[in-house]
């Protein structure tokens, strides 16, 4: 077990050069560039546009650019925002911290929900509440997630006034960790409804197929209560399952926080990868790709480590 | 179908529905095309012209947080190197203060009027050749760094490239600045500037260059936001953006980049009958529309720039004020003069003709905004409604196009973005100039770019097939048309060889009175209407709703704003 932990770890080197070399290779084809982006209408100006280029590197070949940024990212230095003027790795940290924020009651959402319906619908199979449950969850998982949050905030901010329309923090009251809370309840809820959808269906038919097995029948005919027969039995053969699942949400909820961040106005990574696109800031996008894609192979690492604790069989093979 | 048609014209009318979906609702009546056609174009001149107030509620007070929702990120926190609307009009105005500025919040509207601030007055040598700049003494920037001609020749070093008269530049020097600033320094022909005493500094010019100083507020805080030269002598020009310390009546607090900036107080300001009347501004980024609407209702932030129009009619009902006012933008179009369809002036004249401005701002804009008449900016005192640009007339422009040999029309291809700065609704928009054209035979293909691809494409101007283009720009400042008209200009993007305009531009530059100076442009902008290379189409109002608790807010007449006699009601 020891030595796949470590080739798995070992193998994220490879996988992050592969990633920003992909990355640097796309922000170089889109057209435009940071200097007409930093320029703004004085981009009309060519010689304006080929010093500010020169300035940045910029007309250096593409194999020395990204040998110059590798050896700086190796080293921490990321660079500095061409769109902010500040240091990326100042810029991405916090915002880092606000997206897991996100992305943990997210998860918090989808996997306590997803569970709650899957098993209850398992359960109560072909009964109008799984049929409507089901329904439900189809139309989550396939509306809009911008859309569903602005009906939420339409709805619980607006209308009844219930829970602030944007922000993580309250901009005239303060950040407590209660504000905080307060604040995450509704795009918290909007990110989640694709993992929460998709975590119930896969839980609600791991159980149908669970709660036929002969060891299930066995617990009953030992006589055990129902609940165990459910959760001792029936729910911890399909955890290994639900969890390979919800790792991989962890890096949807991660990377899908982007639409949530914009709709409500979190301060996240999401947003700022979006607005360093417009901007074409290489530099912060090509920090923030990598650190998405690194949180990414971090979660789907302990997902599948989580995996083996639970099922011996998967340790052995 | 009688009373359904009346219906849905009233709707048209009163903005409710757009001219797209009166035609859907239309036909699904039964009218045929040609009776709703006309149906639409004699429609617009029934609509009533909207109008908004420019001002909230004014009362004596001060204190308070005001929290202010823009459309977009600010950038750069660098007078120099800002170069987005949103930075300068909300962020960098309030924190630094230009050597020459402008009266924005007078409620009465005033034109191009130079307010002297940390400039007390400004002299002009009789060849005007040589500006003499007198500073107001006993000025410290926030740092304590004394505010003086030093000062203003290190700032100005930062921008103004000297290696093109042959001479070194100074170690502040940045290339970012001198390329964002160049559509200035280039035409302006500065030779020297010297300080003779403390408070004294001289700007010589190689020859008269009429918009000098009505041009250095340009661009945000233009060509002269002051910074503290400590801060860069600390910290090099990455500190003055991380750090920004400026004169102004608000200070640099905390900011969170593309998410939230916070400005307080400035407890010492230079001129304490103009100090800041707010405690604290916080400036949030929500880049949606629907958002920025639901954070003023819920009342998580007191001003939204950029509300939707089709939300504005409610937010009023609901008891928020929108205000709107004329101010320098332009949104305009270029043709391309190496397409041969557009060599003959009358085609260009019918394609004009054919655009139905008036009721492109009150029906699909919804009053939010005016049809443009000239090609100065409605706050630039060379604006005027007697350009003789020709009015909306169908079978004028037929006829026009019918003389030129192109009775069956043709086809040409509108470059447009899908957004931008200051550009409004650009696709409805070039849709409606679509819709337009085709009443008279002219086919127009659309290719719609993303903002920054666009801007490279714009840039580069406009290649062999693409017939038109649009922009959106504007100054207060006279000298505007030199931009887009100007011949050898870089932002003559449709490539125009019409050395008329040189002539007229050089002598409205070179003149040495302001009278003289403004009838020169006023003579550019007429020879455009005859010749129509740049369609002035209409000029945004810029809506912005605020809510009834802000107190003293005058909208801008210009794209910056200055919140310092802005308080909040508790």
């Amino acid at each position: 077990m020891l030595r796949y932990v470590v080739q798995r770890i070992v193998s994220v080197i490879p996988t992050l050069i592969g990633v920003s070399l992909v990355t640097f290779g796309l922000l170089h084809l889109v057209p435009g560039g940071p200097a007409v982006a930093m320029l703004g209408m004085a981009a009309s100006d060519p010689k304006a546009v080929a010093a500010v280029t020169r300035e940045l590197g910029l007309d250096r070949p593409l194999p020395e650019q990204y040998w110059i940024w590798l050896k700086r990212a190796v080293s921490g230095d990321f660079g500095m925002s061409t769109e902010f003027h500040v240091p990326v790795s100042g810029l991405l940290i916090p915002k880092l911290e606000h997206t897991l924020i996100l992305t943990a009651g997210s998860l918090v959402y989808a996997v306590v929900l997803g569970l709650a319906i899957g098993i209850t619908t398992a359960l109560y199979h072909r009964s109008l509440f799984d049929r409507v449950a089901m329904l439900i969850t189809l139309i989550g998982a396939s509306a809009p997630v911008f859309w569903i949050g602005l009906l939420l905030s339409y709805l619980f901010a607006i209308r009844l006034g219930w829970l602030p329309a944007l922000g993580m923090t309250s901009l005239l009251g303060g950040s407590s960790v209660l504000i905080v809370l307060r604040h995450l309840i509704l795009p918290a809820f909007a990110n989640s409804i694709i993992s929460l959808a998709v975590i119930a269906r896969i839980v609600r038919s791991g159980m149908l197929e669970a709660l036929v097995q002969p060891y299930i029948l066995a617990a009953r005919a030992r006589g055990l209560p129902r609940w165990r027969q459910v959760v001792v039995h029936a729910f911890r053969n399909i955890l290994p399952d639900a969890i390979n699942i919800t790792g991989l949400q962890v890096g949807f909820l991660f990377g899908g926080a982007l639409f949530v961040e914009v709709v409500f106005g979190w301060p996240g990574l999401g947003y700022l990868i979006y607005s360093s696109i417009q901007a074409r800031d290489y530099v912060t996008m090509q920090a923030a790709v990598l650190m998405v894609s690194a949180a990414f192979i971090l979660v789907n690492l302990m997902a599948d480590l989580a995996r083996m604790a639970l099922d011996p069989r998967e340790a052995r093979a | 179908m009688g009373q359904r048609i009346d219906d849905a014209l009233t709707d048209l009318v009163h903005g409710k529905l757009s001219r797209r979906d009166f035609t859907v609702r239309a036909a699904a009546t039964g009218l045929s095309a040609a009776a709703i056609g006309a149906l639409l174009r004699a429609t617009p001149a029934a609509a009533a012209e909207s109008a908004f107030p420019i001002t909230g509620p004014m009362q004596e007070g001060s204190g308070g947080t005001l929290v202010v929702g823009q459309e977009s990120n600010w950038d750069v926190l660098d007078p120099c190197l800002g170069t987005g609307a949103v930075t300068w009009r909300t962020c960098l105005y309030q924190i630094y203060e230009s050597l020459v500025s402008r009266d924005m919040d007078n409620p009465q509207g005033l034109v191009d009027a130079i307010t002297p601030r940390i400039t007390k007055s400004v002299d002009r040598s009789p060849d005007g050749k040589t500006y003499t700049f007198h500073l107001q003494d006993g000025i410290a920037f926030s740092d304590g760094t004394p505010f003086d001609a030093e000062a203003v020749i290190w700032n100005v070093g930062r921008q103004w490239d000297q290696s093109k008269l042959g001479r070194k530049n100074p170690p502040q020097f940045d290339t970012t600045a001198a390329a964002v600033r160049s559509w200035f320094w280039n035409p302006a022909q500065v030779v020297n500037v010297t300080a003779p005493d403390r408070y004294t500094v001289v700007f010589e010019l190689a020859k008269p260059f009429a918009p000098f100083v009505s041009g250095m507020p340009e661009s945000g805080l233009g060509t002269m936001g002051m910074c503290s030269p400590t801060v860069w002598k600390n910290g090099g020009t990455p500190a003055i953006a991380a750090h920004p310390v400026g004169t102004g009546p608000f200070l640099f607090d905390s900011q969170s980049p593309g998410d939230q900036l916070t400005i307080v107080k400035n407890p010492k300001y230079w001129n304490p009958a103009q100090a800041a009347k707010a405690d604290k501004i916080i400036f949030k980024a929500l880049t949606d529309s629907a958002t920025r609407v639901a954070a003023l209702r819920g009342g998580e932030v007191h001003v939204i720039f950029a509300p939707p129009a089709q939300e504005l009619a409610g937010l009023r009902r609901d008891g928020f004020i929108v205000t709107a006012r004329p101010n320098p933008h332009l949104w305009y179009l270029q043709l391309n003069a190496n397409e041969p369809y557009w060599k003959d002036r009358r085609v260009r004249q019918a394609f004009f003709m054919s655009i139905n401005r008036s009721a492109m701002a009150r029906l699909l804009m919804r009053g939010t905004a005016l049809p443009a008449v000239s090609v100065n900016g409605r706050t630039c005192p060379a604006w005027t409604d007697k350009a003789g640009y020709p009015k909306h007339d169908i079978a004028a422009a037929k006829k026009l196009l019918a003389e030129a040999g192109f009775a069956k029309g043709f086809e040409t291809t509108f470059q447009i973005p899908t957004g931008g700065s200051g550009e409004m609704d650009p696709v409805a928009m070039a849709e409606w100039i679509a819709s337009d054209a085709a009443h008279i035979g002219i086919k127009i293909k659309l290719q719609t770019m993303e903002w920054i691809t666009y801007l490279h494409a714009w840039a580069a101007g406009m290649k062999a097939g693409i017939g038109l283009n649009q922009q959106s720009w504007g100054m207060t400042s006279i000298y505007w048309p030199n931009l887009p008209l100007r011949t050898t200009s870089v932002l003559n993007v449709g490539h125009q060889k019409d050395t008329r305009f040189d002539v007229l531009l050089d002598a409205a530059n070179s003149a040495l009175d302001e009278q003289t100076a403004i009838a020169k442009y006023r003579a550019v902008d007429a020879l455009n209407a005859q010749e129509l290379w740049l369609l002035p189409i209409v000029n945004d109002l810029a809506p912005v709703a605020i809510s009834p608790k802000v107190r003293n807010f005058v909208h801008s007449s210009d794209w910056w704003w200055d919140f310092k006699k802005v308080w909040v009601q508790s």
